[in-house]
């Protein structure tokens, strides 16, 4: 059983058959973090660096040119107080890295917030009830117990009432407390159309499985020393080494698959840590390298037997690609807040994520606390991004706003399009001459409508909250910058619209199968999709373990 | 979400725009060093400008700035060039010496610098030295009084994040 890999969805299912008494080998691109050692959160420079990428800690890729932007849609461009408008080009470009994904043991979950959200249902069924995107090929029904498995493992700290996710038991751990910003935000109401609850987080409020309470240290996104935080390295792939049935090797790069006869994978080549290329049979083949390398091995192993790429008979690896659409709002309140204290986006509004309830789009969003995603939790970056000015004025006037930034997050559905697509690049390839992904984007009418529903209401959300005085403002309009990519192997009924079934399964070849974010029909209306990616790889190793006659153990 | 608003990178663009304008150097042979006295003083008194010494906290130079971002040239060819263009831009501006002006002319020529065109060399430079500068100054926690700000976020956190 080999798993490429091991971010959530690789190390969930790792775990789910190592526990099951399955051997497997997990192969990582990138290297082991040890938080203890590799985070820098204890150092005087801890802000300077916002996560210590390692050497190959992140993928090579490139992205076909983007839209032309518009006058009509102008007032979705980002802007900063001092730098003023950021985008000075006519196109969208990629944001620096743009696809903000890590390789290595754990994954991109070594530097995510941690958001343990489950999909609202209705996101589920896009195409049946509102002729959009795709049906998901299971109910929330199917999912809801290896949500509650994956939240026991992660050890998700959430609120008692979270409808409509039905729940069939409460949280593991109890909702942490809210800060002074999500007090404030709270106020703004109901009654003006925004509720306000605790965030479900993969954040421990009490110690749990051997791993210490957080406590509060506001950062998240530079990798969590304390193991608090449930990322992959310290939940999954702890547990399953634990078992004693999980081979891991980081550094170790995947070449390309190689289809063998009756519809099996034979085996696949990889270059091992010490540079040498090999060769692995495999019985069962699990990928889980994310939802632009995914697409791009299955794409890159084209030979005879699959000359479009390995499981792309319907000529759908690549297509069906969704992206993060996302704003951002941010202001200093005129009172002390600490708000580079607490958990970050410990506070969180569901009032619009069902699919229809943004008025002229289908599609829905969520808002949230969001000062720590946007890096405002240290003094430099008050300092360059929004105290204006320098000399002494420049030091009260930081002294004065330092811990009073509120920012507003919102997140939103992407509706799948013709134009939004993974592919190889045509002429760049890697150090081993396979050829890198290539990312094709485009933002139509209906998500546009939706950013500019989220944008208005950010500023409505900070002005309720009496914070008038903006200073930065940041959206994907101008910017492609996504951390939650999904599609471009969807799963589905139709073989000939879609790359797996409900269990991951190819629908050709028989002993592949796919457990990251490649395989969402829909993104949902702005929820964080790893939980869900967990969720869906345990039910996909107690589907392949069950099928080898194996059981979890007790 | 990563992202960051400043592209403090000179861009090819503005690569091209200096070097048209024959302010970009054709014989790299000819220049000082950049962790030559001639620049050391300019950057120290460029940046005391922008970061100075107050009741609390210490001046950018104080805290050995000027040498951190001399360092950081080293690895980086166009942002050493930078700094040498735009110290000698200073000195052309100050009648040979930045470094003898009195502050309130200093302060003055750094608010136009701010006011410049965006990809003209002096808002460049001004540009990438506030950041580069800012972001060294309050990496040290000599900077850090009167923030509410004691040491860096671990190992203890802030258990006290609701009050």
């Amino acid at each position: 059983m080999v798993v490429i890999g091991t971010g959530a969805g690789g190390s969930a299912v790792a775990w789910t058959l190592a526990s099951s008494g399955v051997r497997v080998l997990a192969l990582e691109a990138g290297p082991a973090y040890s938080p203890e050692s590799d985070y820098l959160l204890d150092k005087p420079h801890w802000e300077k660096q916002r996560f210590p990428y390692k050497p190959n800690s992140q993928g090579n890729y490139r992205f076909a040119q983007m839209q032309k932007l518009e006058e009509r849609w102008s007032m979705l461009r980002s802007w900063n107080i001092i730098s003023g408008q950021n985008n000075q080009g006519e196109y969208r470009i990629p944001s620096r890295a743009g696809y903000h994904h890590l390789q290595g043991v754990g994954g991109s979950t070594l530097r995510f917030t941690g958001e343990a959200h489950r999909l609202h249902p209705e996101s589920m069924q896009m195409q049946s009830n509102y002729g959009v995107a795709a049906d998901w090929p299971l109910s929330y029904s199917d999912l809801e117990p290896f949500y509650q498995e994956a939240e026991t493992v992660v050890g998700v700290a959430g609120p008692a009432e979270n409808s409509p996710r039905w729940r069939s038991q409460p949280y593991p751990l109890p909702a942490h407390g809210l800060s002074k910003a999500a007090t404030l935000i709270k106020k703004t109401g109901a009654d003006n159309g925004f509720t306000w609850v605790e965030n479900a987080r993969a954040a421990l409020s009490m110690n749990y499985d051997g791993r210490p309470a957080c406590n509060y240290c506001a950062n998240c996104n530079r990798g969590c020393p304390r193991r608090d935080k449930g990322s992959a390295d310290v939940t999954f792939i702890h547990k399953a080494l634990a078992t004693d049935n999980l081979e891991l090797r980081p550094g170790t790069r995947v070449l390309r698959i190689i289809p063998g006869t009756n519809n099996r994978i034979k085996s696949i080549d990889y270059i091992n840590q010490n540079g040498d290329e090999k060769t692995l049979s495999c019985d069962i083949l699990i990928m889980a390298a994310g939802a632009i390398e995914t697409p791009r091995l299955l794409l890159a192993s084209a030979d005879k037997l699959t000359p479009n790429g390995v499981a792309n008979e319907s000529a759908q690896v690549g297509r069906n690609l969704m992206e993060t659409l996302s704003w951002s709002s941010s202001g200093i309140a005129n009172t002390p807040l600490n708000s580079f204290k607490g958990l970050p986006s410990d506070s969180i509004c569901w009032d619009y994520n069902h699919p229809t309830s943004i008025p002229g789009t289908i599609g829905g969003c969520r808002f949230s606390l969001s000062m720590s995603e946007a890096d405002l939790v240290g003094p430099i970056n008050y300092a360059q991004r929004i105290v204006p000015g320098w000399g002494t004025g420049h030091k009260q006037a930081l002294r004065k706003a330092f811990g009073q930034a509120v920012t507003i997050g919102a997140i939103g559905e992407f509706l799948p399009n013709d134009k939004t697509y993974v592919d190889l690049d045509p002429e760049e390839k890697d150090h081993f001459g396979i050829p890198l992904a290539r990312i094709h984007s485009f933002l139509p009418k209906p998500e546009l409508i939706r950013l500019k529903f989220m944008m208005n209401s950010c500023r409505k959300i900070l002005h309720l909250a009496g914070i008038s005085g903006l200073v930065e403002e940041y959206g994907t309009y101008d910017y492609f910058s996504s951390t939650h990519v999904f599609g471009g192997c969807r799963m589905g009924i139709d073989p000939k619209q879609s790359v797996v079934n409900g269990y991951g399964q190819s629908h050709t070849w028989k002993n592949l199968f796919i457990t990251d974010a490649s395989i969402f029909p829909s993104s949902g209306g702005g929820e964080s999709p790893s939980l869900t990616i967990e969720a869906l790889a345990i039910r996909t190793g107690r589907h392949i373990a069950r099928g080898l006659g194996y059981k979890p153990i007790a | 979400m990563i992202r960051n608003p400043f592209n403090t990178k000179l861009t090819r663009r503005e690569l091209l725009t200096l070097f048209l304008a024959g302010i970009f150097p054709l014989n790299l042979r000819a220049f000082t060093p950049t962790d030559s006295p001639e620049y050391i003083l300019v950057l120290r008194a460029l940046l005391d400008t922008l970061i100075p010494a107050d009741d609390i906290t210490p001046s950018a130079s104080a805290l050995g700035i000027h040498q951190e971002i001399i360092d950081g040239t080293s690895s980086d060819f166009a942002y050493d060039q930078l700094i040498q263009l735009g110290c000698r831009w200073l000195n052309h501006q100050s009648n040979g010496d930045f470094t003898n002006l009195q502050m309130p002319q200093r302060i003055q020529i750094l608010q136009w610098m701010e006011q410049a065109d965006r990809h003209s060399l002096p808002a460049l430079f001004f540009n990438r030295l506030r950041y580069e500068a800012m972001a060294l100054y309050y990496s040290q926690p000599a900077s850090w009084k009167g923030l509410g700000l004691e040491r860096p976020p671990q190992p203890l956190g802030y258990m006290d994040y609701q009050s």
